[in-house]
C-alpha cells in the first residue's frame, strides 16, 4: 500500500459499518451502525462526504437498489467495499491491533 | 409543519449534496426524525434534526469545495495548454497584443513609479514630514518664481523670535566645495546650514555629533564638518575612527565632528555640510537663504503662514529701507521640491493611453474571435458550454495580459533609469523613482485591470455562440450584433482618448519646438560654453576672483580656432542671475522693475555677436 493511502479515522469507521451491514449498508443506515458502536451522534452529511471521498479513491463502490415498493419509492444507494477497500481495511485494521497489542483503555478495563 | 429554520437548514444540505444523494440524503433523515418522534418526543426529535443538518453542513461544504477545486484545476490545467497552442499558432496577433500591453502598462509603471516617488512615499522626516515648509521673501515687484527666492539670516532670525506657531526656523544655502585628504581632490556639493538645521529634521547624524550653536557663531572660518555617508565611505574607506580626523576644505583644515546616516543628501543631493555662520557684515538685503520651518504639531500651514506675514509687515515697519512692501511665502516641503501636479497630469495622460491600448487590445481580440467562430461554434456543437468557452478564452486573454504585464516590467525597470538620465531636472533625493514593491503592486493591479477590461468582456461576448445552428463555415465572419455594438463604442472610446492625449501632446509639441526655436538675440551653433570654479579661500578676495577669469578668459581666446572669449555669471538661456530691483524715475508708468543681474566681462557682447542698442560695453577697468 502506498504511504499516502491510508484512511483516516472515520473513513475506518465508515468501512468498518459498511463490513458490518452486509448487504443493507446505505446512507443512514451505516450512520445508525456507527452511532449504534461508538455512541456518537455522528451528522448524515459526514456519512455522505466519507463516501464520495471513498468512492474517490475506490475504496467503495455503490448499487442502485430497485425503487421501493412504496407509493413514489425511490431507489438507495448500497454500498460495498471494493477489492482495493477491503485491502485498506485489512491493512489498517492490522496496523492498528498492532498498535494496540498491550494496550488496554480504561473504559475497557472497567467492564468486568 | 416543517419549521421554517429547518426548511432553510434542508435547502442549505440540499444545495451542498451532490445532485444523486441529496434525495436520498434528505428524505432517510425525516423518516428517522420521525421515528424517533414516536421514542423521544417530537421537539427533542426536531432538535436532533436541526442537529443533524447543521452538523452535515461542514463536512459536505468541504467536500464540495475539494471537488470543486479538482474540476477546476484539471480543466483548467487542460484550458491553458489549448491557450498556449492556439496563441503560439498565432504569432502575429500575440506578438502585437503583448507589445502594445507592454508599452502601454510599461509607460504607466514608469510614471507611476515618478509620482509614488514624489507625490506619493511619505517624506524621509517621520512625522515632521508633513510639518516642515519653505519660507519664501516676496515683494511685488519680484513677484514671478517666488518659489526659488530665499530669506535674509537678519530676517529669519527675526521671524523664528516672533513666530509663535513654528517650533523651528533654520536655513540651508548650497555652496560647492573642493575636498581633500592630501592625495586626491574632488568638487563635492556641499551646504552650509544653521546649526539646528538637522535636530529640526529629525535627523541625527549616525557617528559623531550634529553642529552645536558653537559651531555656527562667527567670526572666522568654519571648525566643524559633518560628511555624507558615502563621502566618509570614500574619502576615509569608512573607517568608524574617522571622527577627528582633519580633511581639506578649499584648502583649509577642518576636523570632521559626524557622519549622516546613509541615504541622507538634503537638500539637493549634498554630501558634506558646514556650519553657517553669518559674518558681522551679513545685510538684510541679502535674500540668499533656503529658510525651512518646522509647524507646531496642533498648526494648520495657513495659521503659520499668517503669522509669518503678520511678523514680516512688523519687520518692514522697523526696517523700511530694506524690507518696505515685502512679505513672506510659504510652501510645504513637498510642494517646494515637486513643483505642484504636472506628474499627475502626466500619470492621468498615461493613463488615457493605457485605456487606448485596451480599447487596441480588445479591437484585436474581437477581430481575431470573429475568426474563430468556426472554431467557437464546432467547440460548443462537441459539448462545450457557454462557461467553458468563456473560460477558455479568458485564459488566453489572461496569458496575453500576463505577458505584457511582465515585459512591461522589464521595460519599466529600463524605463525609470532612462528617466533618470534625461530628465532636465532629477526628483529630490528621496524621490528616486524605483521599480520597487508598491511599484510592482500597482504594476499588477494595472496589469489585473487591463485583463479584465481587455480580456473578459470580449470572452463574454465571442462565447455567445450558436451550437445548435448551422455551422458557419470557417470564412463566415459577420459580426453578430453584440460584437458589432462592443467594437463601435470601442472606437468611440479610443477615439475619444487618442483625441485627448493628440491635443496634449501637440500642445507640448508646440511648446517644446516654441522653446527650441526661440530667439535668444544670437547666434548659438558657434558658441561653446564652460564652467568653472575656483576652490579655496585663496579665491575670496574679488581682485584674486578677477585675475584669476582674465586669465582664463585670454587662455581660451588664445586657443586657435576660437574667435573671442568672455566669461559671466550665468550662462545665457540655461541660468538666471541675481533678483534685484530698479526703482524708476518718478512720474514714470511704473515705480518699480524686477530684473536679473548677471556679472560679464567686456568681451562678452562681442562673443555673443550683439551689439549695444546704444552707449558702451564695460572697459577693462
Amino acid at each position: 500500500m502506498a504511504k499516502g493511502d491510508f484512511v483516516g479515522e472515520f473513513e475506518l469507521y465508515v468501512m468498518l459499518a459498511i463490513t458490518h451491514l452486509k448487504d443493507d449498508a446505505y446512507g443512514i443506515r451505516i450512520r445508525q451502525e456507527i452511532e449504534e458502536r461508538t455512541g456518537r451522534d455522528v451528522a448524515i452529511g459526514a456519512v455522505y462526504a466519507t463516501l464520495g471521498r471513498l468512492g474517490d479513491k475506490r475504496l467503495v463502490r455503490y448499487e442502485l437498489s430497485d425503487p421501493q415498493p412504496v407509493p413514489g419509492g425511490r431507489s438507495r444507494k448500497y454500498f460495498r467495499l471494493t477489492p482495493d477497500g477491503r485491502a485498506a481495511l485489512e491493512h489498517s485494521a492490522a496496523m492498528m491491533s498492532r498498535m494496540m497489542a498491550g494496550f488496554r483503555p480504561a473504559a475497557e478495563r472497567g467492564r468486568r | 409543519m416543517t419549521p421554517l429554520l429547518t426548511r432553510l437548514l434542508q435547502s442549505i444540505v440540499a444545495g451542498l449534496a451532490s445532485a444523486d444523494e441529496r434525495r436520498e440524503l434528505l428524505v432517510d433523515l425525516q423518516d428517522e426524525a420521525r421515528r424517533r418522534a414516536v421514542d423521544h418526543g417530537d421537539n427533542a426529535a426536531a432538535r436532533w434534526h436541526r442537529r443533524q443538518l447543521i452538523g452535515s453542513i461542514p463536512p459536505l461544504l468541504a467536500r464540495r469545495v475539494s471537488v470543486s477545486r479538482l474540476l477546476l484545476t484539471s480543466g483548467a490545467i487542460r484550458d491553458l495548454r489549448l491557450a498556449c497552442r492556439s496563441l503560439a499558432a498565432a504569432p502575429a496577433f500575440t506578438i502585437s497584443v503583448v507589445a502594445l500591453l507592454s508599452l502601454a502598462i510599461g509607460s504607466h509603471t514608469v510614471v507611476y513609479a515618478v509620482v509614488d516617488g514624489l507625490l506619493l512615499r511619505p517624506l524621509p522626516f517621520g512625522d515632521r514630514g508633513e510639518r516642515l515648509f519653505t519660507l519664501h521673501s516676496v515683494h511685488p515687484a519680484l513677484s514671478h518664481d517666488w518659489d526659488d527666492a530665499g530669506v535674509s539670516y537678519l530676517d529669519m532670525t527675526d521671524l523664528r523670535r516672533e513666530g509663535g506657531a513654528l517650533e523651528a526656523i533654520e536655513g540651508v544655502i548650497n555652496r560647492n566645495v573642493s575636498v581633500s585628504t592630501g592625495t586626491d581632490t574632488q568638487r563635492v556639493l556641499a551646504a552650509s546650514v544653521t546649526p539646528g538645521f538637522f535636530s529640526m529634521l529629525g535627523v541625527a547624524p549616525a557617528m559623531g555629533r550634529d553642529f552645536a550653536d558653537a559651531d555656527g557663531e562667527a567670526p572666522g572660518f568654519e571648525q566643524s564638518v559633518i560628511l555624507g555617508h558615502a563621502l566618509w565611505q570614500s574619502l576615509t574607506a569608512a573607517d568608524p575612527g574617522a571622527i577627528g580626523r582633519e580633511i581639506l576644505i578649499n584648502g583649509r583644515r577642518i576636523p570632521i565632528v559626524g557622519v549622516m546616516p546613509p541615504g541622507f543628501l538634503f537638500p539637493d543631493g549634498n554630501q558634506l555640510w558646514l556650519p553657517y555662520r553669518a559674518e558681522p557684515t551679513v545685510r538684510r538685503s541679502q535674500r540668499s537663504l533656503l529658510a525651512v520651518g518646522l509647524l507646531r504639531s496642533n498648526t494648520s500651514i495657513e495659521a503659520g503662514a499668517a503669522q509669518l506675514r503678520a511678523a514680516a509687515a512688523r519687520l518692514a515697519a522697523r526696517h523700511p529701507d530694506t524690507n518696505q512692501d515685502w512679505t513672506i511665502h510659504v510652501m510645504p516641503l513637498r510642494q517646494f521640491f515637486t513643483s505642484g501636479g504636472d506628474q499627475a497630469r502626466l500619470l492621468a495622460a498615461v493613463s488615457l493611453l493605457l485605456i487606448g491600448a485596451c480599447a487596441n487590445v480588445v479591437g484585436l481580440i474581437l477581430s481575431r474571435g470573429l475568426a474563430r467562430r468556426h472554431e467557437l461554434t464546432l467547440r460548443a456543437a462537441l459539448g462545450a458550454g457557454r462557461a467553458r468557452l468563456v473560460r477558455l478564452l479568458s485564459i488566453e486573454n489572461a496569458l496575453l495580459a500576463a505577458a505584457g504585464g511582465v515585459f512591461g516590467l522589464l521595460l519599466a525597470s529600463w524605463g525609470v533609469h532612462a528617466f533618470l538620465a534625461w530628465t532636465p531636472e532629477p526628483p529630490p533625493y528621496w524621490a528616486a523613482p524605483a521599480v520597487d514593491s508598491r511599484v510592482v503592486l500597482v504594476s499588477i493591479a494595472v496589469t489585473v485591470a487591463v485583463m479584465l477590461a481587455a480580456g473578459v468582456l470580449p470572452a463574454l461576448r465571442l462565447a455567445r455562440v450558436d451550437a445548435v445552428g448551422v455551422l458557419p463555415g470557417p470564412r463566415a465572419t459577420g459580426a453578430p450584433p453584440g460584437v458589432r455594438r462592443l467594437q463601435h463604442a470601442l472606437v468611440v472610446a479610443q477615439v475619444a482618448a487618442s483625441f485627448a492625449l493628440l491635443a496634449g501632446a501637440v500642445l507640448m509639441g508646440r511648446s517644446a519646438a516654441a522653446l527650441l526655436d526661440a530667439d535668444g538675440g544670437f547666434d548659438r551653433d558657434r558658441l561653446l560654453s564652460l564652467r568653472v570654479y575656483l576652490p579655496g579661500d585663496q579665491y575670496d578676495p574679488i581682485h584674486a576672483r578677477a585675475a584669476a577669469v582674465d586669465d582664463l578668459v585670454r587662455a581660451v581666446a588664445g586657443v586657435p580656432g576660437v574667435r573671442a572669449a568672455a566669461a559671466t555669471g550665468a550662462i545665457p538661456t540655461d541660468d538666471g542671475g541675481g533678483e534685484i530691483r530698479l526703482r524708476a524715475p518718478a512720474g514714470g508708468p511704473v515705480e518699480e522693475l524686477g530684473a536679473q543681474l548677471i556679472p560679464v566681462t567686456p568681451s562678452f557682447w562681442n562673443t555673443l555677436g550683439l551689439s549695444l542698442h546704444d552707449g558702451r560695453s564695460f572697459t577693462g577697468s
